[in-house]
């Protein structure tokens, strides 16, 4: 065969939700304790502890969802996926298999009517398992459990990429929208959103679909870019060989920038998936599910370049976040003169890329009440970004501290 | 369906079981005489299959009664984890290191 | 009686019966010492009218139960006593938490004195499959209290305790009930927390009550029983007084008798216990009616698929990562191996290779999902009689009497021990096990059951024939 080839890609993005505590139990989601100490019997698979789900959770989720635009079904199930490893507790991972929370959506890649965009095949819920650490005992694993049972939603996309870049894209736009829809931090290099992206050639036009890999291991959008062409013109000079390309892990080495199959597993992986007995199906009234995506929706309405414009006229864009503190929340006038022409009424929700902030969002009516549950002393995590919200909350004295950010 | 050999040495690495081998003959004997009776519900017709996630109770399973709200406090331990784990360290649990790995932090599968 | 005079007393009998591993081996763990000074302890709060949590109260005693030496299933987690449910796998493991069923019996003034043996992980019907050894039976020492909750029926049985905590999940507290002439209440899937109960078959698993008398399990059950917000499959329904049913009439109460607990290969000598249990109540105001529940020969197998699924995977968290033994081996996957097939016994270790492989590829649509789909029609079958005005059904508990020490050794055929029981805990509803009459001299238990969440009526029933044994002198 001959080129032209075309690269088809999928991607499968877990992310951290931003709750303050885990998916099953109500210990603290916080990051930097000791090892082992955000834990209870619960995330420990203590014998004859059970698993109550984080109602905070569900709501971050379908919000995501509905930001991806998929439908929330009004009833999802909770699995179980079997497999043994040290940091998953109970010898399965709840999960969801074959009743996912959402299915269906898109995500667009450019702007305007008509634009390419992905399709989103699933979003569904899971919890995260606990660290392993390989190199600190000789001979030893060392477990830490403190993630164990953090929430994650995985959202699936449909096999429509056909090029690195646009996976950047991708992966960039989910970002914003994650953030912007605080559902996440959504942070790569901190490990509260990874990717594992599936890849085949075929001949460009083709319609069926090679044989794919799975690439792993990469910690950042651009690591993507580059795993995604390194792999593709490994499967590119297999295929012009006349050679086939086996379905297999790979892992990425940024250091080297190459790509090398994943050590096979002893076994094949079988996982047992049955409908998890401990949790009841998981049921949401149409009413929430309509109350849900109409919060979202306004969000959603509003172009992402009409937030970026303002923020650009705030001259805020390119502060380093300590000096934007300075700036733009410090109390009283200071607020409103350094702002500029942001309104600080609508002073809501600061976020921040990597340590650039990058935009503020205009009140959706959520968020201040998230705000104020963190100003009350419960901070999700000890980021740049909570400080900032922190004092924005203060700042807006009209925010009351009474009401709870969840479901 | 009867299991041979090879099957329940499948399913006994999936479930990380050793099996003795002068055990093995007896265990399939064993299995296949109570899978046996597994068979008559193979005969049995059921209309549409019903839900594979039917529930006993009538009323279980809106969002507000069999969830919680996204709060603390955690649920606490009347004894530290040192106190019943086999191997604990610097306050992590050790365990044997995986033969096959290489990569640090690697998460599991 | 004081908290103390009731524990001592309970040890005393405890004594004279020999409940330890030199005889009838009903209790694994004990700690006098620390039950007595727990007991010395509520006296005092008694006497200074303190509550539970220390702080004054007005009522004569913290406690609906009264100051009540309990024993409790070595399954069920408590702090003080290990929780290592007859296995060799959680040797020594002290719980650092505690199971809701067990607080609440506390807050009602019972004092835990023993932990009891059971079946490895409720893995059996005769309590021989226990790490301690088999438990005797009280009433014949050369044979089996049924199980896998042998331990607290021995206890009751023996009269060491009055109330006991045993767990069901195909008929563990209802059978050894009726194997050793004590009453055994098994609620509502539901109706009682689950919370610190170690998993067996998460859909099938309920803690029970035996009881001395059905005052007895209806009181321990009352205490127990309502919402936990720790355990999501825990229903919120207003708890009754159950032992407000001593005082119902059975006029007009309707009884099904369904004709597949009564096949020809029945013992003639149990169907009579459970006719003239049958006669009773009809005499006291009741109908009795032929029914039928046409899919109750399928129980066994569906339960024999979903329960060792279930278990296939409650299981796996007993790897010797976190609590419990660790033998070493060959890296991790030997320390894996060598711990579970040193940890679990021959019944365990069947039951997880049987779970595992019908969950696993090519085979779950066959075994897995049919049985759930025909677990169903089980469970219509119960809908539909009692939707037809049928208030209790009247069964046998067990197809036999207590049978010897290692009579027994096929599988499948110490599965059938369950044939009566097993059919509730796959549809969710309550059922009760009472002392109907002897044959040889052994116990018949004499099973009711109800719709989902109708304990009430059952404890109706099982008073009023209790009652009317009692009166004519014929209560075993």
């Amino acid at each position: 065969m001959a080129g032209p080839w075309e690269m088809v890609i999928g991607l499968e993005v877990h992310v951290q939700l931003l709750t303050k505590t885990k998916l099953f139990c109500p210990c603290s989601t916080a990051f930097g304790a000791p090892p082992n100490a955000n834990t209870c019997p619960v995330c420990l698979a203590l014998p004859g502890a059970l698993p109550v789900l984080n109602r905070g959770a569900v709501r971050l989720a379908a919000r995501a969802a509905y930001a991806l635009g998929c439908t929330v079904h009004e009833e999802s199930v909770f699995a179980r996926k079997n497999y043994f490893y040290p940091d998953l507790p109970k010898g399965y991972q709840i999960s969801q298999f074959d009743r996912p929370l959402a299915t269906g959506g898109f995500l667009a890649l450019e702007d305007g009517p008509g634009a390419r965009g992905v399709r989103i095949h699933r979003v569904h819920m899971e919890e995260d398992a606990g660290k392993s650490i390989h190199d600190r005992y000789p001979g030893h694993s060392a477990i830490d459990l403190n993630r164990s049972g953090t929430p994650l939603i995985e959202i699936v996309s449909e096999p429509d990429l056909r090029s690195a870049a646009d996976a950047g894209v991708y992966l960039r736009r989910l970002k914003q929208i994650l953030e912007y829809t605080e559902v996440s931090d959504a942070n790569m290099e901190e490990g509260s959103l990874r990717v594992d992206a599936n890849v085949s050639v075929r001949a460009a036009g083709a319609d069926a679909l090679g044989t794919k890999t799975e690439i792993k291991n990469m910690n950042s959008f651009s690591g993507v870019e580059r795993a995604l062409e390194v792999e593709f013109a490994r499967q590119v000079a297999l295929v012009e060989r006349g050679e086939r390309v086996v379905q297999q892990t790979m892992l990425w080495d940024a250091g080297s920038g190459t790509v090398r199959p994943a050590r096979s597993k002893e076994e094949s992986h079988d996982y047992r998936y049955f409908p998890e007995p401990d949790l009841p199906p998981l049921r949401l009234t149409s009413a929430v599910l309509a109350e849900w995506r109409e919060a979202v929706g306004a969000q959603r309405a509003e172009p992402f370049q009409q937030r970026e414009r303002a923020l650009e006229r705030s001259g805020l864009r390119s502060l380093e976040p300590r000096k934007f503190r300075e700036v733009a929340l410090a109390p009283g006038k200071q607020l409103e003169r350094g702002a500029g022409e942001i309104d600080a009424a609508n002073l809501g929700i600061v976020l921040r890329r990597e340590r650039t902030l990058f935009a503020l969002v205009p009140q959706p009516q959520a968020h201040p009440r998230c705000g104020a549950a963190r100003a009350a002393g419960t901070l999700v995590r000890g980021s740049a970004r909570d400080a900032l919200e922190h004092e924005a909350v203060e700042a807006d004295g009209r925010i009351e501290a009474h009401d709870a950010c969840e479901a | 369906m009867a299991v041979s050999e090879t099957d329940v040495l499948h399913v006994a690495s999936l479930a990380r079981l050793a099996v003795d081998p002068a055990r093995l003959p007896a265990l399939v004997r064993e299995l296949n005489g109570i899978l046996e009776h597994m068979e008559e519900l193979g005969a049995v017709r059921v209309a549409g299959q019903a839900s594979s996630v039917e529930r006993q109770a009538p009323k279980a399973g809106d969002l507000a009664s069999a969830s919680r709200p996204d709060d603390g406090p955690s649920i606490p331990l009347a004894h530290p984890i040192e106190s019943f784990a086999p191997h604990v360290r610097g306050g992590f649990i050790l365990v044997p290191r995986l033969a096959t790995h290489e990569d640090q932090g690697t998460r599991s599968p | 009686m004081s908290a103390v005079a009731a524990v001592e007393a309970a040890f005393r009998r405890a004594d004279e019966v020999r409940a330890g591993p030199d005889g009838l081996n009903a209790f694994v763990h004990v700690d006098r010492e620390a039950a007595v000074a727990e007991a010395a302890e509520l006296d005092r709060m008694v006497a200074e009218r303190l509550d539970v949590a220390g702080r004054p109260t007005h009522d004569a005693g913290r406690s609906p139960l009264g100051a009540r030496p309990i024993a409790v299933k070595d399954n069920i987690a408590t702090l003080g006593l290990p929780t290592t449910c007859g296995s060799r796998i959680l040797a020594g493991y002290r719980s650092p938490y505690e199971a809701t069923v067990v607080r609440r019996l506390r807050e009602a003034g019972a004092i835990v004195i023993a932990k009891t043996n059971m079946d490895e992980f409720a893995m059996g019907s005769s309590t021989e499959q226990s790490a301690y050894g088999p438990t005797l039976n009280p009433v014949d020492r050369t044979r089996v209290p049924g199980g896998s909750s042998g331990g607290s029926a021995a206890a009751v049985a023996a009269g060491i305790v009055r109330i006991a905590l045993g767990s069901e999940t195909g008929g563990s507290v209802r059978q050894p009930a009726a194997f050793c002439g004590v009453v055994g209440v098994k609620p509502t899937y539901g109706r009682v927390s689950r919370y610190g109960l170690v998993a067996f078959a998460s859909s099938l698993d309920q803690v029970g009550v035996f009881g001395k008398t059905v005052d007895d399990a209806a009181h321990g059950l009352s205490v127990i029983a309502g919402h936990d917000e720790r355990d999501s499959t825990s229903i919120d329904l207003p708890v009754p007084d159950f032992r407000a049913a001593a005082r119902e009439s059975l006029e007009g109460l309707v009884i099904g008798r369904p004709r597949e607990y009564f096949p020809d290969t029945l013992d003639p000598r149990i169907r009579d216990v459970c006719d003239a249990a049958a006669e009773r109540l009809r005499g006291l105001g009741a109908v009795v009616r032929d029914v039928s529940l046409p899919h109750t020969s399928l129980a066994i197998p569906v339960y024999y698929i979903v329960a060792p699924a279930e278990a296939s995977s409650n299981l796996a968290r007993f790897d010797g990562v976190r609590y419990g033994l660790r033998l070493a081996g060959d890296g991790l996957t030997g320390m894996y191996e060598a711990t579970r097939s040193g940890g679990f016994g021959a019944e365990v270790t069947r039951r997880i290779l049987l779970g595992t492989y019908v969950l696993s590829a090519g085979y779950y649509d066959a075994y897995y999902r049919k049985a759930m789909a025909i677990r169903a029609l089980i469970r219509q079958d119960f809908v539909r009689v009692f939707a037809d005005g049928v208030h209790v059904l009247l069964t046998p508990t067990a197809p036999t009497t207590a049978f010897r020490l290692g009579a027994i050794s096929d599988p499948y055929e110490m599965y059938l021990s369950d044939i009566y029981t097993a059919t509730a805990n796959l549809a969710g509803i309550p059922g009760i096990s009472v002392p109907g009459g002897t044959v040889d001299g052994l116990p018949v238990g004499v099973q009711f059951l109800a719709t989902h969440f109708d304990e009430y009526r059952l404890f109706a029933a099982a008073y009023a024939l209790e009652r009317s044994l009692t009166e004519q002198g014929e209560h075993p």
